[in-house]
């Protein structure tokens, strides 16, 4: 089944004064399967940034249309956008965002506090979770007091506790050891292995070798479409370090 | 490095942070302003002329100190803010290769310009507004309004001198601190990841305890002037007790919030209680500090709107009965009855009213004793535990004069048989039936309708409990006050003759000061043993001047203290408001709106504005009964009207403060967006 539809995505940004106009994304079209696991990787200033963005609801784009669940989150009004994000999408941040006024149990239960929801269904909802992520233990301690590892396994947990129907992660691994980095890519194939639909964006080919499909961006447009189909991620990651190598190349040779 | 490298840059960072750097300045600037103000005030030849100026001058130099004191204090605080904000600057610095020894160079210089330009700015507006001051003062005190441009070098170099000292402290200070750093502390500075704190319920229920007792001795401490050492005790109580509160009770009060999780985990209370108490250590002294503040110009407000009530009735009138008065003391010989000391009295008047060229109208004379007792069981006990400051007991005060006065005095016709008198309580009724005075036990005529006869009663009456007492002679009044000496030695009291001198009704206020002046003149060339000769006039000028003098203070050091909760809280909320920022936005990534988002800082705002304010009306509450008794000094009979000026002091505070809120609500959500 279809979760998530990109249409024709363009984004154009304007200076300041009206003069130059910059094109962030051109003409950019896929669709997401529930259940999914995809990877878009890129360049810097290649429009992923901007891409999520408009995923993630906090930006619009210029023209085109983006369905989840055949709703098209670009006509939600204002009012109602934080409330659909809340529900329906779970973000992962590179830097982790957790707040370092709340334990991280509280920084867990945000996104539910905010839709108002019994502390007793939370504390519920949080155990089977905590379980999953290997994060029982460090449930009182705040943010200061843990490693870089569990603080990004926290934001997973805070991400997943809402049942969303898609989560959007940035660079989940760019703030991470490479062991902490291989733990909580091991945690997105178990989450992904129970039907968690994930979109990541990365730059790390390690992280993308996780992914079922890889979308390759460049200028703004999709490039290029990789699937893992029955390929262990050594293969794969392989095959990505390939298509890396001839974006780059194909870049020299235009030049 | 050239030393024109230095100044370039000293100025360039002073512009690149200005906004730091603008309360600092505006505070520099009012603190040097008023100082000058005061400082010539002081030396004003002009005030001297006044009748009543030579005290206001006093009370003006000895505010200075004060005021001096403050600023120091003040100065210090503002610069800690502006240090820790700029630590991180100091540490880029540091790190791209500027020695310790350039920073320290550049800082120098920085505090240079800001000395110079403040000291400008500060002297030119203290020039202006003294020039004013010295016409309300003026005008305040009845005398003519004199125009034309006022500079006083000698307050300009005092004000130099003192700022001087001060900048070169705040520098050594600073440099002091950044010798210390070393550059990765200094980068870091500002965002410490802070430990969530924990409850601490001794120091909590400490805190509530101390407060309660500085209430408890604010509301029952009878007599806060002979108590003065209970009243100040009272004043730290309530100091210590507010910041222990809002330090640890603060924290102990949010736990409690947020172990209740049915109320921590909703929308409206989860962000703010979490921010509050994340906060709580370094916001806690903060408050403290504002509603100590508050409640110090709140008093000093108060005060000031009670004198200007008190200066526009001229009532130092009514003390007066006569225009002149004297009193002189008899001699130690008990035999001694006065007759001689009023015939002698009598003739110099007469000689002074011809030498001045007045006529007295009225002469009235009264011999008198005043002793200051321990209320006892069957009368009354001299002892030397009366002049305690820290007595238990609220001293009573005694005027004992003879019946021959008395009848002189008002025209009646009492007369008592040996060991017999008459009392009058001005607070109660004296109601047993004896009255025993060391040797002596009198059987009791109360007196209800009694001529007050002492002077100084009004303002004595209302602080301790005043008994006047008709003994049957002159010579048991003698042998009081011989038995009295044995007790008490050197704080013994004496009888002593007072004289209301009369004069024509026309007379203008020169005349009867030069009479006064006369007369104390040809008394001393008598030999008498003087206590006081006064004039109306004098005395209405020098309670007048002791007024304007105390208002001036008061009101510069309420403006002062004003400025300081003013610019603390701006500091304080514009801090606040980029620690936020970070939290916020990340609020907003996971799904908080721009409602929800201002509705949760409005919250905070609010408590973090709001809980000194109503602390500080309790605390007012709590000491106005002692504050009352104490305005009686200067109030005198119009008291009553101490709640008034409360209440406006009150208000205009709020007012200020709320004008506060506004400004730097907004601040706040502009930083934070």
């Amino acid at each position: 089944m279809t979760l998530l539809q990109v249409q024709h995505v363009m984004k154009v940004y304007t200076t300041r004064f009206g003069g130059n106009q910059v094109e962030a994304l051109s003409d950019v079209s896929f669709s997401v399967d529930s259940g999914d696991y995809i990877a878009i990787m890129g360049e810097s200033g290649s429009g992923k940034t901007t891409l999520l963005n408009i995923l993630a609801a906090l930006d619009k784009p210029t023209r085109g249309s983006v369905l989840l669940n055949r709703k098209n989150i670009v006509q939600i009004p204002e009012k109602e956008i934080s409330a659909f994000r809340r529900s329906n999408l779970g973000f992962v941040f590179q830097d982790f965002n957790l707040l370092d006024t709340f334990s991280i149990q509280d920084n867990i239960f945000v996104p539910l506090v905010l839709s108002g929801k019994k502390h007793k269904e939370m504390e519920q909802k949080l155990k089977p979770i905590a379980e999953k992520l290997g994060i029982e233990h460090i449930l009182t301690k705040f943010p200061y007091e843990v490693s870089g590892g569990q603080k990004q396994r926290a934001a997973v947990a805070r991400a997943l506790i809402a049942d969303p129907e898609l989560i959007l992660a940035d660079e989940p691994t760019g703030a991470l050891d490479s062991k902490s980095s291989d733990d909580l890519l091991q945690h997105f194939d178990y989450i992904n292995a129970e039907g968690q639909t994930i979109l990541m964006v990365t730059h790390s080919i390690k992280a993308a070798s996780h992914a079922k499909r890889v979308l390759f961006i460049k200028d703004g447009n999709v490039f290029h479409e990789l699937y893992k189909g029955q390929m262990s991620n050594e293969e794969m990651f392989q095959k990505i370090s390939n298509t890396l190598a001839i974006l780059a190349a194909g870049e020299d040779g235009n030049a | 490095m050239r030393n024109s490298f230095y100044l370039k840059m000293a100025a360039d960072s002073i512009r690149k942070n200005w906004k730091m750097y603008f309360p600092f300045i505006i505070s520099c600037i009012s603190t040097i302003m008023m100082t000058y103000i005061i400082q010539a005030l002081s030396t004003n030849p002009g005030l001297s002329e006044i009748p009543g100026g030579e005290n206001l001058k006093t009370i003006l130099s000895m505010g200075y100190f004060v005021l001096i004191l403050f600023s120091t204090i003040f100065l210090f605080y503002m610069n800690s803010f502006l240090m820790k904000n700029r630590k991180r600057e100091f540490g880029v610095y540091n790190i791209l290769g500027m020695d310790k020894k350039h920073i320290m160079k550049m800082l120098a210089y920085e505090t240079f310009y800001i000395f110079v330009f403040s000291m400008i700015v500060g002297l030119v507006a203290g020039t202006i507004l003294n020039k004013v001051c010295v016409l309300l003062i003026r005008q305040m005190m009845g005398a003519d309004v004199a125009l034309g441009f006022e500079f006083s070098p000698e307050a300009v170099v005092w004000t130099l001198s003192f700022f001087i000292i001060i900048f070169l402290l705040i520098l050594l200070g600073n440099i002091y601190q950044i010798r210390l750093a070393n550059p990765i502390d200094l980068l870091k500075s500002g965002n410490v990841g802070e430990k969530e704190p924990k409850t601490k319920w001794f120091l909590s229920i400490l805190g509530v305890l101390l407060t309660g007792w500085g209430y408890y001795i604010g509301l029952t401490l009878q007599s806060p002037i002979s108590g003065m050492p209970f009243a100040f005790l009272a004043a730290i109580l309530i100091i210590a007790g507010t910041y222990l509160l809002f330090t640890t009770g603060s924290i102990a009060v949010l736990k409690i919030l947020k172990n209740n999780k049915n109320y921590y985990y909703q929308t409206s209370h989860f962000i703010p209680v979490s921010g509050m108490l994340y906060r709580m250590k370094k916001n806690a002294v903060g408050l403290g500090n504002i509603t100590v503040l508050s409640v110090g110009v709140i008093l000093l407000l108060s005060i000031a709107v009670s004198l200007y009530i008190v200066s526009g009735n001229k009532d130092g009138d009514s003390q007066y009965a006569g225009n002149v008065i004297s009193e002189v003391r008899l001699s130690e010989d008990t035999d001694d009855t006065g007759e001689e000391v009023k015939a002698k009295l009598n003739e110099l008047i007469d000689q002074t009213a011809s030498e001045t060229n007045n006529t007295v109208t009225g002469l009235s004379s009264y011999t008198y004793l005043n002793l200051v007792t321990l209320a006892a069981d069957d009368g009354f006990e001299v002892t030397k535990d009366a002049y305690s400051m820290l007595a238990k007991q609220s001293p009573a005060s005694l005027y004992l004069t003879d019946q021959e006065s008395y009848n002189q005095l008002t025209g009646d016709n009492i007369s008592l048989d040996e060991n017999e008198v008459y009392v009058h309580g001005t607070g109660d009724e004296y109601t047993k039936k004896t009255l025993s005075l060391m040797d002596y036990q009198f059987s009791v005529n109360v007196m209800e309708d009694m001529e007050e006869f002492s002077l100084d009663n009004e303002t004595t009456s209302l602080i301790s409990d005043t008994y006047y007492i008709i003994v049957e002679d002159i010579e048991t009044l003698r042998q009081i006050e011989k038995q009295q000496k044995e007790i008490v030695e050197g704080y013994a009291a004496s009888t002593n003759v007072s004289t209301q001198i009369r004069l024509e009704q026309d007379i203008n206020e020169q005349q009867e000061i030069a009479f006064g002046e006369q007369l104390r003149s040809n008394m001393e060339k008598e030999d008498m043993d003087l206590v006081v000769v006064d004039s109306r006039t004098e005395a209405a000028s020098d309670l007048q001047a002791l007024r304007s003098g105390v208002l001036f203070i008061v009101l510069n050091l309420a403006v002062l203290l004003l400025l300081m909760t003013v610019l603390i809280i701006y500091y304080k909320q514009t801090s606040e408001a980029y620690d936020d920022k970070e939290r916020f936005s990340i609020l907003q990534k996971i799904g908080l709106n721009q409602m929800e988002i201002k509705k949760a800082i409005k919250s905070q705002i609010l408590t973090v504005f709001f809980l000194p304010v109503i602390v500080t009306g309790i605390h007012i509450l709590a000491i106005f009964l002692l504050m009352r008794k104490l305005m009686i000094l200067v109030m005198i009979n119009q008291v009553n009207l101490f709640p008034i000026s409360v209440l406006i002091a009150f208000l205009v505070f709020l007012i200020v403060y709320m004008i506060i809120y506004r400004i730097t609500a907004r601040v706040y959500y502009k930083i934070v967006q």
